[in-house]
């Protein structure tokens, strides 16, 4: 089938299986690695991505009903050297070890911060809640968070 | 996969012969792919039935589309008021990604026993509309992932009775996220001057389907709420559940939290 | 704040690979994609223990897509995996000893045919007497999977006389502790790729390449200079990708060379969980024999780890559990006796702290109870007995530098509140209970003793004419931040500005043997090997330096000049300069430890050369009725001689210690009968954000004068005591005390 949609901005146009997986759309089709398969069972959020404002696991997101969507991916936030204010965040404080939580969380975080100017402890926790992370123990994450929300 | 067909029309769910597996939010119908579990069905995407989606007031009744996602339930003003453990339920399922994408039509086919949204939907005497018939909640699930749903009939509504009850949902599992429920319990009250004038308990993950305390609805009915009056309460609603040894829990530890979040629920009210 | 000396080391600088991971754009091995490439999937035994009488994959074979299935037959080269006592096969001969052994690999044209012709594999097997638990395994009558007796490894320790100790109070207990799961969020992968000449590439998720090209050349059969490892940006692996990539990477590599192509080969995470090393169960009864004063006289140990089917890294874990096993005190008799016995289980293998976490929990908590029996608090029983300068370990090495301990204990104390705060549990009441629990540790840096032959680091220093640096090490960055700190290091003993310092990707064509990337050993191992090459380099600048600037003296190094006298010359300037004067500027390092001892019959000896020591504290509230826990507070105190990046030493600490609660309060591997009952993350529990109280970390630097910059090693310690000073705390707040781990609800309910 053939669906068609916006992603970081550009418009695309696939020819997938219709029972694909948006995950592998994303990743094989259009070839944008950064968003990541962890468990394809939609329990670690490795795989996030924002699909029309809201954050979703797109290891369980059908292909079938990405059309007309507007999808960002972890590669939408930056171009170049310029990056967003939560990626800085995240650099400077020390939220990044191996990584591969990475994209999800961030995107996780923009979500709420698009949606919430001064989110609480309880609110970021919240957000954060599907993406798990194995190596920084949260509180770096979280800090990122916070101080990327500082900075709006 | 066997085959793969998506309908834009109720009607056309008519005209289908294959047995179909619907997909709505795929939260569950992808777990199974992925799985390789559903190697020879036939998936059918009813996403485009826009109709199914939203909360609105509907006579005596609020109408919860089965394509309602737990995200638009959890935030829903409706809902919090006139069916606040459903809400609650809805707050507790996964995670914001799950949130986002799982149905409440998902959560009620899929059957399982600890489908957080259940126990809330039987305490609030909930009716199942799917395209051929109603039915009202508790009678239908026949067992573990079983409910009387017929080859190709589609929940497409649930109906709540709008009564002002006082409703609250708990659950225990083991974290705080992307928790399956070890037990869970519901428990809506009509109180009228202080005394209940109707009484309904249900729990989750301690029985092959959510289990209604009868016994217990009974118990509670007409008393007022006091200490003792919960403390025996509990009791035996304890006795009218059959929890399970299983990876996740102990029989033992279910039951006697079962009780635990019961009393907790009804101390709240 | 002291002012300090120095431009880079103990500097939190930012990452080196931050913006790449931030952005997305750091290749993991499942982003990688070469032409041709086919994909693998691997068919594996369907139970416990069985004799395999034939297999049928004819009709898998007959999918379209598939190129091949193999089997041990195929194997090019050598069927056993390089390590330890090579007892494990890539592919299983004849039988499989644990229910996920991997018996043929399928080559398919993509990944979904190639799961669905595994899936249709048909085994016909008979199943074999099996056994499963060690204890039992142990026993005279027990079927026998490996050796004579099962066991694949026994040591022994033994100080003194733990007969003729002479204690007053005598407390004897009995723990046991479960399986952890690394739960890395990427899955172990490798793609191999056959070379024109013969040779192989192998690129993976790993933390030791050296070890992955010593298994890709044995399968193969083919020489180490014609097989090349090359290390992906790796996402976790805390162990659990130390020598199970050896598997990976060899099956990837074997159907290589059979098929000709490329293979990829990733796994499934339930597949993963199935098959991959864990932490090994344990179970110990130990014994502290103390006077009233509280003074430990005595203490006698024995530690049984769970090995699974075959020996991998057994003999190892169960060597530094062995030296550690009596804790952080000064104890003049010890008897320790430990075992790691064979079941028809998943092999396991190394997870941070390597047969420490389980004894620690042992002895730690035993120690709690010591300290009730002499209704003492159990810090002044830890003060009265932690091990001082000059004092003496359970191996009776006299400890003579670079000995923090009592700092932990005092400024986890002073940060926790501790004195205000501890009571007994039984002034709690309520339903909700709060509880303060401690609990300390020591740690060897690197691989001590029983690794004495693999205790080396090469590496390769090398300035450019444009100033910018590149390191080679065989040490691997696996998100500890190894990649960092050692550009840190060469940074500063070159005077070179850390901007312009960087590691190259660890590729073992291109660099050298650094040891394996475990025990906490990087720092210390490469940073030093680094340093030694920097410091011949920068001899050789100084010279020019002096020349340039016409002064004689000490040359020193300030954010980006080199200062001779008064006067001063920048970096680039200087760089240039010896470019133009044909100066060399790149250097090998080498560094090997020397020295470490253990007596084969006692134990006795200098087993490592240094020790990190550290101190925990949790604050928890236990709801009785549920038997939740909630972790209020957590801190994490270490003494890790030096931290040269203060932030990712944070980072570690704070990773380290949630995975440490993860131990001990919820996660919890169901294995009955051999079969695991909940291999993925719905029913494998590890921590959300929601659960993760923030981790206090407090950085002590007692020097090791022969460290990096005073540097000794962190890696692990943040996990090692975790799960019993959450026990402790937990008893602290019920009364209740569990000795097996984890402490799920159904254990720690008590109301």
């Amino acid at each position: 089938m053939r669906i068609s949609f916006k992603i970081n901005g550009k418009k695309v146009s696939v020819d997938v299986a219709p029972e694909a997986r948006l995950l592998d759309i994303i990743r094989d089709e259009l070839g944008l690695t950064g968003t990541k398969e962890g468990c394809s069972k939609g329990e670690c959020g490795a795989c996030s991505v924002i699909v029309d404002g809201e954050l979703v696991n797109s290891c369980l997101f059908p292909a079938s009903q990405a059309e007309g969507r507007v999808i960002t991916t972890i590669e939408g936030l930056s171009l170049g050297d310029k990056i967003h204010p939560i990626q800085k965040a995240f650099i400077d404080e020390g939220a990044v070890q191996c990584g591969f939580c990475t994209p999800g969380m961030v995107l996780a975080a923009k979500v709420l911060l698009d949606k919430k100017r001064n989110p609480s402890e309880e609110d970021i926790k919240k957000a954060l809640s599907g993406n798990l992370c194995r190596c920084t123990g949260y509180t770096k994450i979280k800090n990122a968070v916070k101080k990327a929300a500082k900075k709006r | 996969m066997k085959k793969f067909i998506k309908v834009s029309r109720l009607a056309a769910l008519g005209r289908i012969k294959e047995e179909c597996v619907f997909l709505a939010g795929g939260t569950d119908i992808y777990v199974a792919l992925n799985d390789g579990a559903l190697a020879c069905a036939t998936l059918c995407d009813i996403s485009p039935l826009k109709t199914l989606d939203g909360i609105k007031l509907k006579g005596k009744n609020i109408s919860v589309g089965a394509l309602t996602t737990f995200a638009s339930i959890a935030k829903s003003a409706v809902i919090k008021k006139y069916a606040a453990c459903l809400a609650e339920a809805a707050q507790e399922v996964g995670s914001p990604q799950i949130r986002n994408r799982a149905t409440i039509g998902g959560n009620v086919a899929n059957g399982s026993p600890s489908g957080d949204s259940i126990p809330a939907l039987y305490v609030l005497k909930a009716l199942i509309k799917t395209n051929r018939r109603s039915v009202a909640v508790e009678q239908f699930f026949t067992g573990p992932k079983r409910t009387v749903l017929k080859k190709n009939e589609l929940i497409t509504e649930i109906l709540i009775p709008r009564k002002k009850t006082v409703s609250s949902f708990m659950k225990i599992g083991a974290r705080k996220a992307l928790a399956i429920s070890k037990v869970s319990a519901a428990a809506a009250l009509d109180i009228r001057g202080g005394i209940i004038t109707e009484a309904s308990i249900a729990f989750g993950a301690v029985g092959p389907t959510v289990i209604r305390c009868g016994k217990t609805g009974e118990f509670l009915t007409g008393k007022k709420l006091s200490g003792n009056v919960i403390a025996k309460a509990s009791q035996i609603a304890a006795g009218e559940i059959c929890p399970i040894d299983d990876c996740r829990s102990s029989a033992k530890y279910r039951r006697e939290c079962a009780a635990v979040i019961l009393t907790r629920i009804l101390r709240n009210n | 704040m002291k002012k300090s000396n120095l431009n880079s080391v103990g500097k939190s600088e930012i990452r080196k690979d931050a913006f790449s991971k931030v952005t997305g754009r750091s290749l993991f091995i499942n982003d990688v994609k070469f032409p041709a490439m086919l994909y693998a999937a691997t068919v594996r035994a369907p139970k416990p223990h069985i004799k395999i009488l034939s297999i049928d994959d004819s009709a898998a074979k007959k999918l379209n897509g598939v190129q091949g299935i193999y089997y041990a037959k195929d194997v090019p080269g050598d069927n056993r995996v390089p390590l330890v006592f090579q007892d494990y096969p890539f592919l299983a001969e004849g039988t499989a000893k644990f229910q996920g052994q991997a018996v043929g690999l399928v080559a398919a044209e993509d990944p979904e045919t190639a799961k669905l012709a595994a899936a249709m594999v048909k085994i016909k097997y008979r199943e074999l007497p099996a056994v499963f638990d060690p204890l039992e395994a142990m026993k005279k009558n027990s079927p026998k999977i490996y050796g004579k007796d099962n066991i694949f490894k026994k040591f022994t320790v033994k100080k003194g006389d733990v007969k003729k100790a002479g204690a007053d109070i005598e407390i004897e207990d009995v723990f046991s502790v479960n399986y952890q799961v690394h739960a890395y969020l990427e899955t172990q992968g490798a793609i191999a790729v056959p070379r024109d000449d013969g040779g192989m590439d192998v690129y993976g998720s790993m933390q030791c390449p050296f070890y992955v090209q010593d298994a890709v050349a044995k399968v193969l059969g083919q020489t180490y200079n014609k097989v090349t490892i090359i290390q992906q940006t790796t996402g976790g692996a805390f162990g659990g990708k130390e020598d199970v990539p050896s598997i990976v990477c060899g099956h990837a590599a074997m159907l290589a060379r059979l098929t000709g192509r490329p293979v990829k080969l990733i796994y499934g995470r339930e597949e993963d969980f199935r098959s991959m090393s864990k932490r090994h169960p344990g179970w110990a009864r130990i014994k502290y024999g103390a006077k009233k004063n509280g003074k430990i006289v005595s203490c006698k140990v024995k530690y049984v780890l769970d090995g699974g089917a075959f020996a991998t890294l057994s003999p190892i874990v169960l060597w530094r559990g062995t030296v550690h096993a009596s804790g952080p005190y000064e104890i003049d008799n010890v008897l320790i006796e430990t075992y790691a016995a064979a079941t028809n289980k998943v092999p396991c293998g190394a997870y941070r702290g390597f047969g420490q976490p389980q004894i620690a929990f042992a002895n730690e908590s035993l120690l709690d109870m010591l300290a009730e029996k002499l209704n003492m608090n159990p810090a002044r029983l830890r003060e009265i007995n932690a091990i001082k300068k000059g004092g003496t370990t359970a191996t009776n090495q006299k400890i003579t530098e670079s000995i923090g301990l009592r700092k932990t204990l005092a400024l986890a104390k002073k940060s926790a509140g501790w004195s205000r705060k501890w009571k007994k549990p039984s002034s709690k009441k309520g339903v909700k209970k709060y509880g303060i629990g401690m609990a300390s540790s020591i740690y060897g840096v690197g691989l001590g003793a029983g690794g004495q032959h693999l205790a080396k680091s090469g590496s390769f220093v090398q300035i450019e004419p444009d100033g910018s640096v590149l390191i080679a090490v065989g040490n691997t960055e696996m998100g500890q931040g190894a990649r960092t700190v050692l550009s840190q290091i060469a940074a500063e003993t070159l005077g070179a500005p850390y901007e312009l310092v960087d590691m190259m990707p660890t590729d073992t064509s291109r660099v050298p043997d650094s040891g394996p990337t475990v025990a906490s050993r990087t720092t210390v191992m490469s940073g030093t090997s680094i340093m030694k090459a920097c410091k011949a380099i920068r001899g050789r600048i100084d010279k020019v330096v002096r020349q340039e600037l016409n002064e004689k003296g000490k040359v020193l190094s300030k954010n980006g000049f080199y200062k001779a006298g008064n006067k001063k010359a920048a970096y680039a300037d200087i760089i240039a300069r010896c470019w133009a004067q044909r100066v060399h500027l790149s250097q090998a390092g080498w560094f090997r430890v020397e020295g470490t001892t253990f007596g084969e019959k006692d134990g006795q000896g200098n087993p490592y050369f240094v020790y990190t020591w550290s101190t925990m504290i949790a604050e928890v509230e236990v709801d009785t009725e549920t038997g939740l826990v909630e972790v209020l507070n957590f801190i994490s105190a270490h003494d890790i001689g030096k931290a040269v990046n203060p932030q990712q030493v944070e980072g570690q600490i704070q990773g380290g210690g949630l995975q440490g609660i993860g131990y001990a309060l919820s996660e919890n591997l169901v294995v009955d009968g051999g079969c695991m009952r909940n291999p993925d993350f719905a029913g494998y529990i590890i921590p959300t954000a929601m659960d993760s109280p923030d981790i206090v970390p407090i950085i002590v630097e007692e020097k090791y004068p022969k460290g990096p910059y005073g540097a000794k090693g962190l890696g692990e310690p943040p996990l090692i005591c975790a799960a019993p000073a959450i026990a402790n705390a937990v008893y602290n707040a019920t009364g209740k005390r569990l000795n097996d781990l984890p402490l799920i609800p159904e254990r720690v309910k008590c109301a």
